[in-house]
């Protein structure tokens, strides 16, 4: 092993919680985890080597075989499939987060948009502002670009534009867009240079009423979480305050794993000042004494510019508390807090039962709070404006805005921000300015979601109301699917989706997601029997009552919808018939 | 124990059936506590629920859905219906799933196993599975003991859990994601080629017999609790025993305080020896130069006869191996009947300049503290010991101080498993120690680190001692012992100043098979009482005792300068035991085993009665002890097999295993504990007691002595003579053993519970204080490296072989392991001799030669060769071994000089 190597390890301190770190080192060194180098962390950090090798390959994005010389991954998601990507691919990578610009695929680890068309930047002059996010730069070169580089403010489909005064003053797609008004957590996104300090108002207001102020502001603004469980935040935060210990933990989850969702990285991308503030908001207000960001593996421009941030925030003086970056290395299931702990912990990616819950005892053993980027994001704005401002749009139960990553068939695949309680319609019509071909069904809230048919897109797009319908928000992803698309095909990706995450942990979710998808396989293909659809619904039992964690409980989400909605193609296809043709 | 008050209970129900349990207990507890049967397929009972398998789940009031009772925390007036309709449905639907994980989970058990997923789908009414099997191909048979079959296992985790958190070895993990999820080692490569130490607590932990053994015995139909006959350790066995009398498996015994239900690859597989073939059945007795079978009478009288002819030459080698019964009954025989003080056994050859030492520093011979310290101490200084392989269980103990952060230093030429965990390695040159030490020892004194409270109040001698320590600043101590001084100084100060509790000094052979092993256990002594670390938990002095009952025997009086309970050989004394036992020699200490060896040799000692040793394979140079010994004109072997010495022996006598006797066994925390017959005496066997005591009474009534000295009932009625003469143990009997399990001598009176930490008060010596010995470094060996033995040997043990062999060369999957002795030779070293890795390579002493296999390592440094002891297919160390001795007797085993060449 090179010196290099064991110089990188041993700066670690040596402790288990260096465990993913290390893993990185590695990775970034090699390009993959070759064997005598685990052998070198084992050693460093006193982990047996079996399981240094057994808790890599828990994660996905851990390469523990040599890989080609040139690896490409295609991205075979469901936005990028309704954009021309294929429905299969050797290296098939599930996401690639820049659904704006599909289809995406990934050469070396540099990702590539709209199938490789390359866009030429103009000159710009100095006060431009050039979008440079991890859109652009999949389907542009902007480093080259002068001017100031600026997040992306959700128009992805454009990407990269170049705007001045407001104005886009450049644009590579051919649709106007203008930027939409009474944006909150987006309203500096796409106009401040991520790399230049910005004054922490809202944090210096904060501070002048304090933790407790702070928290009952929190209370009072109904804020829910919004990684897609939409715990009150308020809640959370009383009992890690409440619970006595010497040191308390503020987690920012910034894994963003799921399919189809980039909204944490636009803003860590465009606007990572407001990301910090929010997080040290919340610190206060819970009183933590060390936070802990856990920033997705791949989401490399969103690590750069939130170190950056961080690092002009620190030397602005207003970081009291030490603040880590942690990097994840995928997994859908580190969406649950116990196994996004159990990551950090240098652990299996694998939840925990509960009680305890992570705000009594979750990293070393210690009150736990765990906030979406989203949702932290939200608070420099309640604090500087109140709780009334903030509960002014959205609905009763659930107010303020959401982040909607929307792609798939819509004339503008982006990021959004609605009001809380929008409907649909609205937002496939006047956000993304309408279906880009004939619609067939909407995909809302990612694999733990739910497919609905044409005639509910009045839904309000909130908690309640999705759930009465069979559907969850989840973490805001929509994607409309043509008529050209199988609604049947479509969930059999998400079942598919749902085993490859399964942590394997529990047998329900492990076994259970695995004979789901056969059946669901046998249906798809007109191999059904008569007890097929019977054995299903008993699967789908076992799965949401027996299974550890939200990733099994949520997996026949999406089926159980099909079922409720799509009878007559589920029928079809029993028939040995695809209505769209896909199937057969 | 805590006791459990009223206010302390939650009163639950199950379904409708009221139950009381302890606060902080799980549903699953008080299931389990009303005797209603739910599946736990994943909860190990002495492990933390991990909530895997979803098979106890549950319904309760007042809760959303069904939550598994094992993770489920109860509450006062729970109510929880385990035998709902749809508790039951939800629980079926996961058992089909869990069945759908292996083809016939409905039928079978393997043999020797039992598969509690068969119970359970039963109990749900599930006849045949629901799914078509998903069947993963991965079967692991590379270990010789047990194999590991993917296509039955559940993926419940208790046997990565037993390796992992139980033993603390690691080899083990959970692989993989999702359904690709598997058990496996490093790599997925076979489990052998991995750090798999073959202990079987995977094994033992399956549910479903996944992990299953690979030879099938008769099911078994009682199972003994008893003690581990192999290390210091003293672990808790529980032996099970079919109906035909076999020995057919070891399991761990949870409840036993020393070991908490750990166990090693001996300790689980070991005891094929037992019933082997080879077991001596019939006494032998030589004519016409060959043993032939003989009556126990014969062989008896014959001894009698040649006894009573050599008494005045006569010496005795009790066995460690035996029970503290035996031990005590043979050194009353030596004493009582043969008139002398030559009673000796094998801590000579292991630790007895330890013992010397620590009787002179600290007027005790054993060690300080408990297992229990090693756990809770902040540093670990572990010198010359290769605990992994000699101590396994024991080992588990400072990886768990590893665990808690304990600072492990590791002192010692050559790499060992404990390497691995070591925060600091001093590589000291061989036969350095005594520099290293005082060098450790000066930088406390140097940086004001030294207990000078502790130093005044509780030693004698600081300033002798002191003034040897300043001719050894970390410069000196670095040139002589080539351990860089950076390093000297770390460890002294993570010594002195550990991150938390006090400091443990633990160490093996390797301080003390040495010419000057007395100087360096006095070093080892010097400094941790200069640090103040002893006489508090969490800190303490301890060698790690060799054989099962080394410190029993010892305890037992078989020392030819102690009686038992070490009580000096004064007029008092002597006038005491003679009270009790009708005679007692007058004669000065006796011989040591290696100056009776030395005596044969030049004719003055002339009949040996060596019970359950093998000075023939043990002796530092063999080829010299064994002419020597064949010297003597009468010797008489007790022992279970016919090993090396009984080969050459006149009278043969067979002796019952550890398995056919009752008494008990000292460990090296000094835990008396039980010892408990399992099976009948195999063949025409007796326990060593009664053979020594039938021979005690023979001689007596042939001298005119008293023989009802001698006419014991039982090994019960031998401890309580032996504690009735021994204050130590005065307060232990086997009732109480039985009764309350093993305990920690001192024991003076039958109400004291037994002592954990020697020296909290003040230290056994005249004036009740410790001394600090001055010494200095000397030669580092009588023999060092030159042209024409350029290499230094080091001689050791490997985890898969015990001492000689004689014992775990019957054990087929033992040997398997490990089936040739080895030389471990560094790289560089190979490459200068020519030499590969496996390939056979002769080496060669001044005094013997041998045949092995070459393991080519960095283990060792270069210029050093490493090789176990252990006799495999002919070939043994101690061929090569240098027979120059320590002032207290102990060969120097660790350093003498060799060449090595390809064979």
């Amino acid at each position: 092993m090179s010196d290099d190597l064991e110089d990188r390890i041993r700066a670690l301190p040596r402790q288990r919680t260096y465990l993913l770190p290390a893993l990185h080192e590695v990775q970034s060194l090699y390009g993959w985890l070759p064997g005598e180098a685990l052998e070198v962390v084992g050693l460093h950090l006193r982990v047996p080597k079996s399981e240094v090798y057994g808790i890599a390959s828990s994660f996905p994005d851990f390469v523990l075989r040599e890989p080609p010389t040139q690896t490409v991954r295609t991205c075979t998601g469901a936005s990028c499939r309704v954009l021309g990507g294929p429905d299969g691919a050797e290296h098939a990578a599930d996401c690639l987060f820049i659904c704006g610009v599909g289809p995406a695929s990934e050469i070396d680890g540099i990702l590539v948009g709209r199938g490789g068309m390359r866009t030429s930047l103009p000159d710009v002059d100095q006060t431009s502002l050039v979008q440079d996010g991890s859109c652009s730069r999949a389907v542009a070169n902007t480093s080259h670009a002068g001017g100031v580089h600026v997040g992306c403010a959700g128009n992805c489909w454009q990407a990269p534009s170049v705007s001045k005064d407001g104005g886009l003053t450049w644009r590579s797609a051919d649709a106007t867009w203008t930027r939409p008004k009474g944006l909150r957590l987006l309203q500096d996104v796409g106009r401040v240079d991520p790399y230049s300090p910005k004054t922490y108002a809202a944090l210096d207001k904060a501070r002048s009423i304090g933790s407790d102020g702070v928290r009952e502001l929190v209370r009072d603004s109904g804020l829910r979480g919004r990684g897609g469980a939409y715990f009150p935040v308020g809640a959370k935060w009383e009992t890690a305050r409440n619970t006595p210990a010497e040191r308390k933990f503020l987690l920012v989850n910034a894994e963003e794993g799921e399919p189809g969702i980039y909204k944490d990285r636009h803003l860590l991308e465009g606007d990572p000042h407001r990301v910090v503030e929010g997080v040290l908001i919340a610190a206060l207000g819970i009183g933590a004494t060390h936070v802990v960001i856990f920033v997705n593996g791949e989401a490399h421009l969103s690590r750069e510019r939130l170190l950056a941030a961080l690092e002009l925030a620190r030397r602005l003086g207003v970081v009291d508390v030490p603040v880590e970056v942690r990097l994840g290395a995928g997994g859908y299931v580190l969406g649950e807090e116990t196994a996004l702990i159990n990551a950090i912990h240098g652990l299996r990616a694998e939840p925990l039962a509960r009680p305890p819950f992570p705000a009594v005892s979750g990293l070393l053993s210690s009150p736990t709070v765990i906030n979406n980027v989203e949702t932290l994001t939200n608070l420099p704005d309640i604090v500087l404006n109140g709780a009334e401002w903030f509960r002014s749009v959205g609905s009763q139960s659930t107010p303020g805005t959401k982040l909607v990553s929307l792609a798939g068939a819509v004339r503008q695949p982006g990021l959004y921000e609605v009001p809380l309680g929008t409907p649909l319609r609205t937002i496939i019509d006047r956000f993304g300015a309408g279906p880009s071909q004939a619609l067939s069904a909407v995909l809302v809230g990612g694999p733990s979601g739910s497919i609905l048919p044409m005639s509910l897109l009045d839904t309000p797009f909130d908690v309640q109301s999705l759930q009465s319908v069979g559907g969850i928000l989840g973490a805001g992803g929509i994607v409309p699917l043509t008529s050209e698309q199988c609604p049947v095909a479509a969930v059999r990706e998400l079942v598919a989706y749902n085993s490859r995450e399964s942590c394997g942990k529990c047998t329900p979710c492990r076994e259970g997601t695995v004979r789901l998808l056969n059946l669901f396989d046998d249906v798809q293909h007109g191999r059904a029997n008569g007890e097929t659809l019977g054995t299903i619904d008993e699967l789908n039992d076992i799965l949401a009552f027996g299974s550890l964690c939200g990733l099994g409980q949520m997996a026949p989400n999406p089926v159980r919808a099909l079922q409720r909605h799509f009878g007559d193609e589920i029928e079809a296809h029993r028939g040995g018939r695809c209505p769209t043709g896909v199937c057969c | 124990m805590a006791v459990v008050t009223e206010t302390d209970l939650l009163t639950l129900t199950i379904d409708g059936q009221p139950v009381a349990v302890p606060r902080g207990a799980s549903a699953l507890d008080a299931i389990n506590a009303a005797g209603v049967f739910v599946p736990q397929l994943c909860k190990d009972p002495d492990q933390k629920a991990r909530g895997a398998c979803r098979t106890c789940l549950v319904q309760v009031d007042g809760m959303r859905g069904f939550p598994a009772a094992c993770t489920t925390p109860c509450t006062d007036g729970m109510q929880i219906s385990v035998n709902s309709a749809e508790a039951q449905r939800i629980r079926r639907g996961v058992l089909e799933l869990t069945m759908g994980m292996h083809p016939d989970a409905c039928a079978t058990n393997r043999p020797n196993t039992h598969n509690d997923v068969v119970d359970a789908a039963h109990a749900h009414g599930i006849q045949t599975p629901r799914f078509e099997p998903l069947p993963d191909p991965s079967v692991d048979t590379s270990n010789p003991f047990f194999t590991i079959d993917m296509q039955q296992c559940i993926l419940c985790a208790r046997c990565v859990t037993a390796c992992d958190e139980v033993q603390h070895i690691g080899a083990i993990s959970l692989l993989g994601r999702g359904s690709e999820m598997k058990v496996g080692a490093f790599e997925d490569q076979p489990l052998r080629e991995s750090i798999c130490t073959s202990c079987g607590s995977c094994f033992a932990a399956c549910p479903t017999g996944a992990i299953f053994p690979k030879k099938v015995r008769p099911e078994p139909v009682r199972r003994v609790e008893t003690t581990c006959p192999y290390c210091g350790v003293g672990c808790g066995i529980k032996v099970d025993v079919s109906g035909n009398e076999l020995i057919v498996r070891s399991d761990d015994q949870p409840s036993n305080v020393s070991s908490q239900g750990m166990l090693c690859v001996k300790g689980r597989f070991g005891f094929e020896f037992v019933n082997h073939r080879d077991r001596l059945k019939t006494p032998l007795i030589r004519r016409n130069g060959v043993l032939e079978e003989a009556t126990w009478d014969e062989a008896l009288d014959l001894i009698a006869d040649k006894f009573v002819e050599y008494r005045g030459s006569f010496g005795a080698l009790a066995s460690a191996k035996g029970t503290n019964e035996d031990a005590y009954v043979m050194q009353k025989f030596a004493r009582s009947v043969m008139d002398t003080n030559n009673i000796d056994h094998c801590t000579r050859l292991c630790h007895s300049p330890s013992v010397h030492a620590m009787l002179q520093s600290l007027g005790s011979g054993a060690t300080s503290n408990s297992y229990v310290d090693y756990e809770n101490a902040g540093c670990l200084m572990v010198v010359g010991s290769d605990s992994s392989s000699n101590h396994p269980v024991v080992t588990v103990r400072f990886r768990r101080a590893v665990k808690r952060g304990a600072v492990l230093i590791v002192v010692n030429p050559k790499w060992t498993e404990l390497n691995y965990y070591a925060d600091i390695w001093l590589r000291q040159k061989p036969g350095t120690d005594v520099a290293l030490f005082n060098g450790l020892a000066y930088v406390l004194l140097d940086e004001n680190l030294a207990d000078m409270d502790f130093i005044r109040a509780r030693t004698e001698g600081f300033e002798a001692w002191a003034e040897a320590v300043r001719e050894y600043p970390p410069s000196v101590a670095s040139e002589i012992t080539g351990v860089p001084e950076a390093d000297i100084v770390r460890a002294a100060r993570a010594f002195a100043r550990p991150p938390f509790s006090g400091s443990c000094m633990i160490w093996g052979m390797g301080v003390s098979q040495h010419s000057n092993g007395t100087a360096n256990a006095h070093g080892v002594i010097n400094l941790a009482l200069a640090a103040g670390m002893a006489g508090k938990p969490g800190n303490g002095i301890s060698p790690l005792r060799g054989q099962n009952n080394v410190q029993g025997c010892g305890d037992a009086g078989c020392i030819p300068d102690n009686l038992p309970g070490y009580q000096a050989l004064s007029g008092e004394n002597r006038a005491r035991f003679k009270e009790a036992w009708g005679h007692m020699t007058d004669r000065p200490a006796g011989l040591t085993v290696t100056a009776m060896v030395e005596a044969a040799g030049r004719g003055e000692l002339k009949a040996l009665y060596v019970v359950g040793e093998n000075p023939f394979l043990d002796e530092a140079n063999l080829g010299h002890a064994q002419h020597a010994m064949r010297n003597l004109e009468f010797l008489v072997v007790q022992d279970i097999f016919l090993q090396e010495t009984a080969q050459a022996a006149d009278v043969v006598l067979p002796a019952s295993s550890f398995a056919e006797k009752d008494g008990s066994f000292t460990n090296s925390e000094r835990r008396i504990q039980r010892v408990r017959r399992a099976i009948p005496p195999v063949g025409d066997t007796r326990p060593d007691w009664e053979i020594t005591a039938d021979i005690a009474q023979r001689v007596c009534r042939r001298l005119g002595q008293d023989p009802s000295q001698f006419a014991y009932e039982s090994p019960s009625d031998i401890f309580d003579e032996m504690a009735r003469l021994t204050p130590i143990i005065a307060g232990a009997s086997h009732a109480r053993l039985d009764r309350e399990g093993g305990i920690q001598w001192p024991v003076p009176t039958a109400d004291h519970p037994g002592t954990p930490n020697l020296y909290t008060q003040d230290f056994p010596r005249a004036g009740g204080v410790a001394r600090l010995t001055p010494v200095r470094q000397g030669p580092a060996a009588m023999e060092l490296p030159d042209d024409e033995y350029p290499i230094v040997l080091n001689t050791g043990r490997v985890l898969y072989h015990w001492h000689g062999g004689t014992m775990t060369t019957r054990v087929d999957g033992l040997v398997d392991l490990v089936p040739a002795v080895t030389a471990t030779i560094n790289p560089d070293d190979a490459d200068t001799y020519g030499i590969r890795h496996g390939q056979p390579v002769q080496v060669t002493s001044r005094r013997g030669s041998i045949t092995c296999q070459a393991k080519v390592s960095t283990e060792v440094a270069r210029g050093e060769l490493f090789m176990p002891f252990v006799s495999l297919q002919g070939a043994a160390a101690n061929f090569l071994t240098n027979n120059v001795y320590d002032p207290n007797g102990m060969p120097e085993y660790k350093v003498c000089a060799v060449r090595i060449a390809p064979a």
